[in-house]
């Protein structure tokens, strides 16, 4: 979600001016702003992301604070469920988080060497640097489904009292390299539709 | 092979801009292919090492931090610092100091400490004819008190690469932090004295009671935090998920500095920037992994046994090693990059892991001062609307006593250890 709270505090390199801590825009790290289907579909899919992954962080924490309260006031009835389920929610909102990062290009970098590059020489690094990416999020994909789907097969449960699915956890890994390997394929597309421009390469996140 | 294949890849891809994740994810999974290792066992040990609870704390503290970033916590703690020293002259520099110390107490990251700070005090400061320089550098040095004071993000992540309690991390922090946070202070009276910096009004009575009244939601952050965990009431993962809670209350309701509407952006926020670190992790597994399976480990703990290395030698290593990586990259990749590799030496040099986490960190609070890629640097240089070559100025003062303050904690290790000593015995 394009929310104006979410800031790059790494935003500049090298020695220039350092421009205001943007939002998820970090200079030059968004690509052209095209209309039609395929940007409403980023939109949309970028809303979702950014929903389901909040979603998850409030409600773990709300859970989590619920589970201290109800110990205090009566340990009897806190829920023995809480660690090992706010492991599971937190994972998948941060996991499924990735694949917000990677669109809005705001993976942490060492981008120093970039900015002494050509346009063209920076160009085919960043073409290249979201090829291998795709790759790389395609490989950590199916080995990640691999897992999930083996836990699936065999009925994986936890070894604690709730027997929970271990597929539902492991497949956080998967559908957060699917996310990804969708990003760095839509930078990679994106950027051969602009071209080399001269403009300072995206920058790293803060956190 | 290995050592030629992991450099050679790991610098070519690193220099072409690659993100970090891929950079050790792709040099991880070649490596492993080398040897032979089945992937799907490096996949299973991801998700299993995911599996932390020490680790969710970081995108709850992380929440935290986002929320309090908003400004209401950090008004109100700079107007209850102001009525305490803001008629020193200098006063606001040192308002600073005090307010970036009780924000370090609430949320565990340096760029949120000095970004929530900065934003108020450095016009502040501009206003009362303060260098810029000065300004950007102490909010600068100021804010990287966020990873040294508990609760600490570095220090969580540390935790967990360590296999070490972070409770007693968050301790050994605890007087490293308050003696540079006195060391910041005394530079900021002395250059104040020097420069004859204005002194603030006189605050009344009437006006001492309502801010620090005011101000006390916010300081209730640090009791939930600390207390918790020390007062055995939670652990650290709920009383960073109690503390994530009760910013959003009091930012709320209190401050009024967010609304409804606010909530799921930012903790949609919260877990992105949880996210870019926590992708991060999962790769650097993968690398820990290929470190433990390679024999790598095992053949530098040999290397160092046999040329009979001291402990000096390795803290001067290290403090070089990550002086260089911290120029370079932000905290957490180096942390990453380097602790697989680094944390195996300790045991053969006798070393404790909670002593060198604090080398490590303060290390690490350099690397957020230190050109070319400093974080810290960045948000001031935007604060202050300077160039970076000016922040860099103001900052040089206070990275030569950051760099005191390591030699003095590696030096004397009883200023890490005493405190978690005498708490947790």
């Amino acid at each position: 979600m394009a929310s104006p709270t979410e800031r790059d505090e790494g935003a500049a390199v090298g020695g220039r001016h350092a421009p205001a801590p943007t939002v998820d825009s970090p200079p030059g790290a968004r690509l052209p702003t095209r209309s039609g289907p395929l940007a409403a579909a980023d939109l949309w899919r970028d809303r979702i992301e950014a929903a389901v992954s909040g979603f998850l962080l409030g409600g773990a924490i709300l859970l989590v604070v619920y589970t201290v309260l109800v110990r205090y006031v009566s340990a009897a009835h806190a829920p023995v469920y809480t660690d090992e389920v706010t492991v599971y929610i937190v994972m998948w909102a941060v996991l499924v988080g990735c694949g917000g990062i990677t669109h809005k290009r705001l993976h942490v970098r060492a981008d120093l060497v970039l900015h002494v590059m050509s346009d063209r020489l920076r160009f085919i690094c960043e073409v290249a640097a979201n090829v291998a990416g795709f790759a790389f999020a395609l490989f950590l994909g199916w080995y990640g489904f691999l897992v999930a789907y083996e836990a699936w097969d065999f009925n994986d449960l936890s070894p604690t009292n709730l027997r929970f699915p271990l597929w539902i956890y492991y497949g956080a890994l998967p559908v957060a390299a699917l996310l990804m390997a969708v990003g760095h394929l839509r930078v990679a597309i994106a950027l051969l539709l602009t071209g080399p421009r001269p403009e300072p390469v995206a920058h790293a996140s803060e956190v | 092979m290995g050592a030629g294949v992991l450099v050679g890849m790991f610098g070519g891809l690193l220099a072409m801009g690659f993100p970090i994740y891929l950079v050790l994810g792709i040099t991880a999974i070649t490596l492993l292919w080398i040897t032979g290792t089945p992937m799907i066992s490096v996949t299973q040990k991801i998700v299993d090492e995911l599996n932390s609870q020490t680790l969710i704390a970081l995108p709850f503290f992380v929440a935290a931090a986002t929320f309090m970033e908003r400004g209401g916590i950090a008004r109100a703690l700079i107007d209850a610092a102001s009525s305490w020293v803001g008629r020193v002259r200098g006063g606001l520099g040192l308002v600073c100091v005090i307010g970036c110390m009780i924000f370090a107490a609430m949320c565990g990251s340096s760029v949120a400490t000095a970004m929530a700070m900065g934003t108020i005090l450095v016009p502040g400061m501009l206003r009362q004819r303060y260098d810029r320089h000065f300004a950007a550098g102490v909010v600068g040095a100021s804010g990287t008190l966020g990873i040294l004071i508990p609760p600490s993000l570095a220090m969580v992540v540390y935790g967990v690469l360590a296999d070490e309690s972070v409770p007693k991390l968050f301790l050994a922090g605890v007087v490293p932090g308050l003696m540079q946070a006195a060391l910041i202070g005394g530079w900021v009276l002395y250059y104040a004295h020097k420069r004859g910096y204005p002194r603030t009004q006189a605050t009344s009575s009437g006006d001492f009671w309502r801010v620090n009244i005011a101000a006390l939601p916010a300081f209730s952050l640090p009791v939930i935090v600390l207390g918790g965990i020390y007062g055995g009431l939670t652990t650290v993962t709920e009383a960073a998920a109690l503390s994530a809670f009760v910013a959003v209350l009091i930012s709320m309701f209190v401050y009024r500095s967010i609304g409804v509407a606010d909530l799921l952006p930012l903790m949609a926020d919260a877990a992105r920037r949880s996210a870019a670190i926590m992708i991060i992790i999962v790769v650097a597994l993968v690398f820990g992994h290929w470190v433990t399976e390679s024999g790598m480990a095992n053949a530098i703990v040999r290397w160092v046994q046999e040329h009979e290395l001291q402990q000096w030698h390795f803290f001067l290593f290290v403090t070089i090693l990550l002086l260089f990586l911290g120029m370079f990259l932000e905290v957490f990749s180096v942390l990453l990059i380097a602790l697989p590799v680094l944390l195996p030496l300790l045991g053969p040099l006798g070393i404790d892991p909670v002593h060198f986490g604090m080398v490590v960190v303060i290390n690490m609070e350099l690397a957020l001062l230190t050109p070319p890629v400093g974080l810290n640097l960045f948000v001031l240089a935007s604060i202050t609307k300077a160039p970076l070559i000016e922040v860099i100025r103001g900052t040089v003062p206070f990275a030569i006593l950051l760099g005191l303050m390591l030699f003095l904690v590696i030096a004397l290790p009883e200023l890490s250890l005493w405190l978690p000593r005498v708490v947790l015995g």
